[in-house]
Formats: structure tokens, sequence, C-alpha cells
């Protein structure tokens, strides 16, 4: 991980005229994914490549997750080494709720499981949330390597306790019987399961943008840039970073419950701080602090993955050069590449 | 308005404030002069609520602030520029002002409506930048200003804080002949306006605006006056010139 190309501090100068020039290509490469994306489950039907469905369902589900880490790591300077906790939290509420609902027995014998999306998914994103909360309360009293530590700690001890927790499968994971139901329907259609992901993916994005300009989003992205100017024109900003790593920490465990749905399967694995840096990965790939670059980052990783692991069990021997050559020459990630937005090496 | 006793900054052996003691009234422009390493910015510092001191008491109209976070200090009106510019870079020069403006409306945990298209943000922000003479730099980006504008925004950024008392460190300090003129102008014209604690080695400057004038040395406070009092302070010149 190059240090100086993350966080905002060191986000370099373009000139305002280069900027909107970028605008307007972000616009066009964004509308262009979106197109893709949209039509690209006929596009599978129809060329007979049923299966890229699947991996470009897989491929958004991370690019959520990479999203929302970027959310804090790019846009609010707080390096985040523990992201995958909340995602791997969010597959487990999924999961236990899911166990429980099939067995028909309720939890500590008075909450009952579900299968229903209504219940799972918020029930997912508001507990990554609130322990989000509780961990970041505590996290973002330091700052700097401390930080990054104190998250990775925290999301290793979340890692334990599920390993340590065998009711629910331990070490092993948990089998989910199926996908959760929305009404009638289930969620075993690709294609309708492919839309919902993309669907939750535009609209988290679209929020994140919104999000950037409004109050709230200029303190963020100020105290990630100077927060010695913050102190002195009068805001303490710890409550306004902890209500961003909350966020993060709840779009986290609605991707993880995507991703217990997707694999039918919930294990530790998810959160081992492996998964953590590959969430890093992903957004250092795609351009820390852009939003959309994660996606990318998340499409060329997952790609990588499933490409390669065909021909090696060692596939991240070439993802690490990937990374290596994209950090030097991109000039901050491939989205900035993309839309023209590189900065340059002068700082 | 400031009344700072007894304040005293140790840093290990080094004693960087010794026993200071400041008053700064309502309005007045008061300087505060010394060598390099006479503990100025330290003290400045302290007043603002960036570092804590060792000993001593800092009143600001009556209230003890001494414990008081740095926030909370440029809540009740004080307010800093840096020596060394504190910006935010990657920000338009509006949105630097825009932002101390939102702070001063109250808490900011707004997700949704647009800052760039607020009006009750925007029009102040301009009319600040108005009065340090920026407004034509509004849409730059406050990394590509020159380093004189870059100080004019630093202190359009203060202004908008609404402070009671302006503490300047070094307004000066690397302007070229024009842009430190202009500088002294927009002092001239907030003199009287608010009080200003003003941190300066420009001498024409110091003894051409100020009310007052503290002089420190190693953190120890020599002489206190009007600059014709100080002019022909013997501890000063033996300060400043080395005279015995």
């Amino acid at each position: 991980m190059s240090q100086p190309s993350v966080g905002g501090a060191s986000i370099g100068q373009w000139s305002a005229a280069g900027m909107i020039d970028g605008r307007r290509r972000t616009g066009i490469v964004a509308i262009g994914a979106l197109v893709v994306l949209i039509a690209l489950p006929w596009i599978a039907a129809s060329s007979g490549h049923a299966a890229l469905t699947l991996l470009v369902t897989r491929m958004m589900i991370y690019g959520l997750a990479a999203v929302s880490l970027d959310l804090i790591l790019g846009i609010g300077g707080m390096i985040s080494f523990g992201h995958a906790a909340y995602f791997g939290l969010g597959a487990y509420v999924v999961g236990i709720l899911a166990y429980h609902s099939g067995a028909g027995e309720p939890m500590f014998g008075v909450l009952p499981g579900s299968n229903l999306v209504v219940i799972a998914w918020p029930a997912a994103l508001i507990i990554s949330a609130l322990v989000a909360l509780v961990l970041g309360a505590l996290c973002l009293r330091t700052e700097g390597v401390s930080f990054i530590m104190i998250t990775l700690a925290f999301a290793q001890v979340l890692y334990f306790f599920f390993v340590s927790l065998k009711f629910y499968g331990g070490d092993d994971g948990l089998i989910l019987r199926g996908r959760n139901v929305v009404s009638e329907y289930d969620l075993r259609n690709p294609i309708l399961f492919y839309y919902i992901c993309f669907g939750l993916l535009a609209a988290f994005v679209a929020t994140c943008r919104r999000l950037l300009d409004s109050r709230f989003g200029q303190i963020v992205q100020g105290a990630c840039q100077n927060e010695r100017r913050m102190a002195a024109i009068g805001v303490s900003t710890y409550r306004y970073k902890l209500a961003c790593f909350t966020i993060a920490g709840g779009a986290a465990g609605l991707a993880g419950a995507l991703m217990a749905n997707y694999a039918r399967f919930v294990s530790p694995d998810l959160m081992h701080w492996t998964e953590s840096g590959q969430l890093m990965v992903m957004v250092v790939l795609g351009g820390v602090g852009t939003l959309f670059g994660p996606i990318l980052g998340a499409i060329l990783v997952v790609g990588l993955e499933t490409t390669l692991t065909s021909l090696t069990e060692h596939w991240k021997f070439i993802l690490g050069p990937v990374l290596v050559l994209a950090v030097l020459f991109t000039r901050g990630g491939l989205w900035r590449l993309l839309t023209g937005q590189s900065r340059a090496f002068n700082q | 308005m400031l009344r700072v006793r007894g304040l005293t900054k140790r840093f290990g052996g080094l004693l960087a404030t010794d026993d200071l003691d400041l008053d700064i009234w309502v309005g007045e422009l008061h300087a505060l002069i010394g060598p390099n390493g006479a503990g100025k910015t330290t003290a400045l510092a302290q007043i603002a609520g960036e570092i804590l001191p060792t000993a001593g008491s800092i009143h600001f109209d009556g209230v003890d602030i001494s414990r008081d976070s740095a926030p909370a200090r440029v809540g009740r009106g004080l307010a800093r520029t840096f020596q060394i510019t504190q910006l935010l870079h990657t920000f338009t020069t509006e949105d630097n002002v825009a932002l101390a403006v939102q702070i001063r409306c109250g808490h900011s945990f707004r997700f949704w409506a647009d800052v760039h298209r607020d009006q009750t943000l925007r029009k102040p922000a301009l009319e600040y930048l108005e009065r340090v003479g920026l407004s034509s730099r509004a849409q730059a980006l406050a990394g590509e200003l020159s380093h004189g504008e870059q100080r004019q925004l630093e202190v359009a950024v203060a202004l908008a804080t609404k402070p009671r008392l302006l503490m300047l460190d070094e307004p000066l300090a690397g302007l070229g002949p024009a842009e430190a003129a202009e500088m002294v102008g927009l002092l001239r014209r907030l003199k009287g306006q608010i009080a200003i604690l003003l941190i300066e080695h420009d001498m024409d400057a110091v003894f051409g605006l100020a009310d007052r004038i503290t002089v420190l040395t190693s953190g120890r406070r020599i002489a206190i006056g009007p600059p014709n009092e100080i002019q022909c302070n013997a501890d000063v010149r033996a300060a400043y010139l080395g005279e015995e």
C-alpha cells in the first residue's frame, strides 16, 4: 500500500478547468458503464454466457463493499484495515436469521428467524452500522498508524468470535438452504438478483455523491484534508467522522447480506483481514476517493480471481504486480486514468 | 476583553512561555513582537487552545476558557490565522470560506442539500472574500492561489467565524511589497471593528498599526506600551539590536 496515495491530504492539485472537463468525462464514463450493466443480463443470455451474469453480480457486491470503504478511506481519510468485519457481519446476520427460520427454533428462545428480504437485509444493515458505531467510537480516538492497527485488531476479534461460534458452524461456516424471499418471489432467479444488486449499488453510489456536496460531506472532506484548519474554524470533527464510519459500516453490512445470498454460504473467512486487504486493493486499484473507481477495482480483482484461479492457485502472484503497475502508472487509480483526472506527480 | 495571567509553557527543559501576562482591550490592535524563538506563536497557540499551558489562566470576556477546546474557543469569538497557511487545497476559495460560515450556522448533520447552491452560505462567503479583496478568485482552488492570496484567504476564513478577537500570526510574512501594502490596508480597515492580536516582524507595519505593543524575549514579557514608548525603550533596543 503506497502511503502517499492514501488519504486526501495528499491529493494532488489539478486545475479548475481540467476539473470541469474531468466532470464531463466522468459523466460519459459513468453513463456508459450504467448502460453496459443494465444490458448485461441480455447480452449474457443472448451470447450464451449466462454465467457472466453471476460473475458480474459478484463484482457488484464487492463493488458495494469497496465503495463503502472508499467513503471512509478516500473521502474521510480514515484508513480502516478492518472493513471486512462489517461485510462479514452483515452476511452472518442473514445467515443466522435464515438458520433459525429453517430450523423453526427461535434465537435464544425468543427471537424468531426470518428469510424475508424486508427483515433480514435491514437487520444486516442496522446491526453492522451499530457495531461500526461502537467500534468506530473507540477507533476514532486514535489516528494514523494506530487507527489502521486498531481497526484491524477489532476486525480480527470479530473473526475469531465467529470462528469460535460452534453453534453456527464455527470455522466451517453456515450453509443457507436458499436465498431470501421477497413475498412470493425468491431470489433464486439470477437475473432478478442481478438487478437487485445493481439497484442497491447504483442507489448507494448516488447517495454518496449527494452526500459529498452536503454540509455533512464538506466537513468530512475538510477533516480528511486538514484537521488543524477544521479546529480553527470551530468544529470538532469526531462525531462527523464517526457518522461517516457508521454509514460505511452499514453499507458494508448490506453488501455482506447480498454476499450471503449470492453464495448461500457464510463463514468467518468473509471477515478475515485478507478480505479487508482485498477491499483496500480494490479501492486503490480503482482510485482512492473517487467512489466510482472502487467498482472498477472490484471488477478487476474479481475478474482476475475468476480467470486466473482456473490457471493457478496462486493468482495473487499476478494480482500483486498488477497493483504495483496501477499505482505507479495510473496516477491515482484506473478511474482517474479513464476520466482524465490523473494527478501530476508534483507533490 | 482577553486577560492572560501567568501563562507558562514548558517543553522539557525549554521555557517557551514564561509567566506571561497579556491584556487585550475591546477594539484594540495589539501587536506581539520579539526576536525569532521568543515564543510568540506558542503563546498564540495557547490562547487559541491548540496547546495546553503548563500553568496560568486565560479569561475571555470574564469567562475562564483555559480548559476549553480550540473549536469551543472559536465558538466564543476567538479566531486565528496561521503563519504557515492551513487551507483546504482541493476546495475552491469560496468553499473554504463557506465552510467556516456553515460551521457558525450550527450543526452540520444535513446530508442532502447541496452546499454549492445554498445561498445562506454563498452570499456571506462572497462578502468575506470581497472584504479581503479576493472575490475575483472565488472559483479558483485554494491550492492554486498565490502565496499572498492564500494569506488573504486565511484572513477571510477567520473573519467568517465572526470573531471578536482575531489573532494574526505573521500575515505579512513572505509577501511582496504590493501584497504587503494590500494586507496592511486590510488590517487598517479591520482595526477598530474587532480586537486584533498581531504577531509580525515587519516593524513599519507594527508601529504604523498597533495601539499597544507587547515585546517578548525567551517567552518573557520585557515591555508593554504604545508604539512611541516601545521605540525608546532601552530593554527593547537591547533585545533587538544587542546593545548593552
